[in-house]
């Protein structure tokens, strides 16, 4: 296993006071948590950091890794505790999920039941029981009118012997009418696994809705494109549109113009309000001057209308 | 098929992120999260939304050693990201459509 220099990560020294190595960890912690930090590969930094802090701010912890460093920090060839160490802060026995994501260093000699953070007044957490996990879930648009059922593969983490590994587990789950995006489905139990009889983690899917080809979103309103012709707009025309469940008839008013929006009542997505509609959005789409009779028709009603859509400009 | 929930009750909530119900009543205070129903604090039902920002803002608590009025502080930007996050992909998608129709 690899050697970790805590004090590099918090880039102290190794006789700095636990104000020092506070300070250090606040100002790498911001600069590193995912939920702050615009660096790459900020999330393992984080965890590096983290763990880091978890071991030079308790006394005794600290007081155990200095002696491990004094024996092998300066290996590069893999580390091994000395002969006959044993950890006073440590369960050797630790197989467990609470530090996952920390290394393999930490989880061999300093991994304990007893975790304190600072002003989380945590009680007692259940520290067999598995993590949760979150994954995306790509929905389509026509899949939330009426619910769905979408087969789901993931990997769930188990930590045996100290090693982290990856169990498949697949499983079929109905998805209700009427999710929206960024929405949060609860799967209990499916999370990573639970110890020693402990509860199962839960699986969150974040429903992510997929862009359609034709309609765009506007909370549970669609908006539908409608392109028409100058002579559609102008003098009207029934067309059938398409919504999410099919075609409706739709009659576009004479005297249409671009950027007005037609309401088809109920044909939008379900939401925990209502029904929501379809807008359809006209725009007016000029066709190419392809021949000379277009352009002489063109001319001609230049000629009859004398129509100024720029007349509010003098 | 496995079931699904949409509700996560308050003791579930503690026992799932390893606090006690005052860090949960600490966070509803700060405008946080707000139960979904229940009248007292241990029959409080949240949202699986609520549940996220609460999980979140005792990570924050953990993680960056934040006090409660930073975390309120902190969450009400993240979630006004990711709701500008969102409005700006739809608009993003409309206005590559409508360019396209130009």
């Amino acid at each position: 296993m690899k050697f970790k220099d805590y004090y590099k990560i918090l880039q102290v020294g190794d006789t700095a006071d636990l104000k020092q190595i506070k300070k250090a960890y606040r100002k790498l912690a911001l600069k590193y948590h995912p939920d702050t930090s615009p660096e790459p590969d900020g999330d393992e930094n984080f965890k590096e950091v983290a763990e880091a802090y978890e071991v030079l701010k308790d006394t005794k912890k600290r007081a155990e890794y200095d002696e491990l460093r004094r024996y092998g920090g300066c290996s590069t060839d893999g580390f091994d505790a000395p002969p006959g160490w044993q950890s006073t802060t440590s369960n050797n026995q630790y197989q467990g999920n609470e530090h996952g994501d920390f290394s393999e260093f930490f989880n061999s000699f300093f991994a304990d039941r007893g975790q304190n953070y600072e002003g989380s007044q945590r009680h007692s957490p259940d520290l067999f029981k598995g993590q949760d996990l979150e994954m995306e879930l790509p929905v389509f648009l026509e899949e939330t009118l009426s619910g769905t059922t979408k087969a789901l593969d993931y990997h769930v983490p188990v930590i045996t012997n100290n090693q982290r590994q990856q169990i498949k587990k697949s499983l079929k789950v109905k998805i209700p009418a009427g999710v929206t995006d960024g929405e949060r489905i609860r799967l209990k139990g499916q999370g990573a696994l639970g110890r020693q009889g402990k509860l199962n983690g839960d699986l969150y899917l974040v429903i992510r809705l997929v862009p359609h080809p034709l309609f765009d979103l506007q909370g549970s309103n669609l908006i539908l494109s409608l392109p028409l012709t100058p002579w559609e707009a102008a003098l009207g025309i029934k067309l059938e549109i398409p919504t999410l469940d099919g075609k409706v008839k739709l009659n576009i008013p004479a005297n249409s113009r671009s950027g007005q929006k037609l309401r088809i009542k109920g044909k939008g997505l379900k939401s925990k309000t209502g029904q929501g509609d379809l807008l359809a959005l006209i725009k007016i789409d000029i066709p190419p001057l392809t021949n000379t009779e277009t352009k002489r028709l063109w001319s001609e009603l230049a000629e009859a209308d004398k129509y100024n859509p720029r007349a509010d400009w003098s | 098929m496995v079931n699904i929930t949409l509700y996560i009750a308050i003791d579930e909530l503690c026992a799932n992120a390893g606090i006690n119900q005052e860090v949960i009543l600490e966070v509803v205070e700060y405008g946080i999260a707000t139960p979904q129903s229940g009248e007292t604090l241990s029959e409080w039902i949240f949202d699986l939304e609520s549940a996220h920002w609460i999980k979140k803002a005792i990570q924050l608590n953990q993680q960056l050693l934040l006090d409660w009025v930073a975390i309120s502080l902190v969450i009400d930007l993240m979630k006004e990201k990711e709701k500008l996050k969102q409005e700006n992909n739809q608009l993003k998608s409309r206005l590559s459509r409508f360019s396209r129709l130009l």
